[in-house]
């Protein structure tokens, strides 16, 4: 039986805090009494090939002492040790931040698009509900059918910027609250 | 000065000498980049509310100084 997400249901964090509905959050464009509904971020299942890629330069060391042990002094191989397991944290540490941040918002008005580039740039993509005409969900692949993700896509009317969300959990759930709320809006318009 | 930069690098080859000035460029670097990203994500933590019980800041914190225990052992002890 799969979750209903009405007014009724509870706060509820899943997959690993990428499906985060009703949650108790704030951020910087929020407008006075703007509800969040939804916090999506990718699906952790996407962020696999970065931790193997750590994994890897984490292990290069242990191969690479044995070659350079005869040339360079003990001090210099301990710097480049350090130096090196720094750089992976650092890589590694930069991979979450850019999970952590580049989040999908749906409240009650708006649904938004953060894209954060950690050291660069910083993108608000922002639609109101009543600019939204189509809600879809994309999901193409083994990977996103098993684990049940894909993309999300808001679109807007004419040449208006739509919103995307990439390879978020549940998309079929999140394109069914998206309409509940564009269908509200409706209504409020008409009456 | 020249005689004093020689005998602080005091180093009996050529190799060694740049394996020292690599360390210190590549340390200095790194502690930029530490401090950059310490800054940057006190700036996101405060646009985007996330209940990390301080885990990225204390991340960041232990990057930076990460980098500026390499930075001094570089110019002290490489």
């Amino acid at each position: 039986m799969p979750t209903v997400y009405d007014v009724n249901t509870a706060q509820q964090h899943r997959v690993l805090h990428s499906f985060c509905y009703r949650p108790n959050t704030r951020f910087e464009e929020q407008q006075d009494g703007e509800k969040v509904i939804l916090v999506l971020r990718a699906h952790p299942i996407t962020q696999i090939p970065w931790m193997l890629t750590m994994l890897v330069l984490a292990c290069i060391p242990l191969l690479v002492n044995v070659a350079i042990a005869s040339s360079l002094s003990i001090v210099q191989i301990l710097f480049l040790n350090v130096f090196w397991y720094g750089f992976v944290f650092a890589y590694g540490y930069l991979k979450i931040l850019d999970w952590t941040f580049n989040v999908g918002i749906v409240t009650d008005r708006r649904v938004l698009d953060v894209d954060y580039n950690i050291i660069i740039s910083r993108e608000v993509t922002a639609t109101t509900m009543d600019d939204i005409v189509d809600a879809t969900s994309l999901s193409i692949g083994f990977l996103p059918s098993i684990f049940n993700y894909g993309h999300v896509t808001a679109q807007t009317p004419g040449t208006t910027q739509g919103i995307e969300f990439h390879s978020v959990p549940y998309p079929s759930e999140v394109v069914t609250i998206i309409n509940r709320f564009m269908d509200n809006r409706g209504r409020h318009r008409h009456d | 000065m020249i005689d004093f930069f020689l005998a602080y690098i005091h180093y009996p080859d050529l190799f060694s000498m740049f394996i020292k000035l690599f360390g210190i460029v590549l340390s200095f670097l790194f502690t930029l980049y530490a401090f950059v990203i310490t800054r940057q994500v006190d700036v996101l933590i405060k646009t985007i509310q996330i209940h990390d019980n301080g885990i990225l800041k204390l991340a960041s914190m232990v990057q930076l100084i990460l980098s500026l225990i390499l930075l001094v052992y570089s110019i002290l002890i490489l």
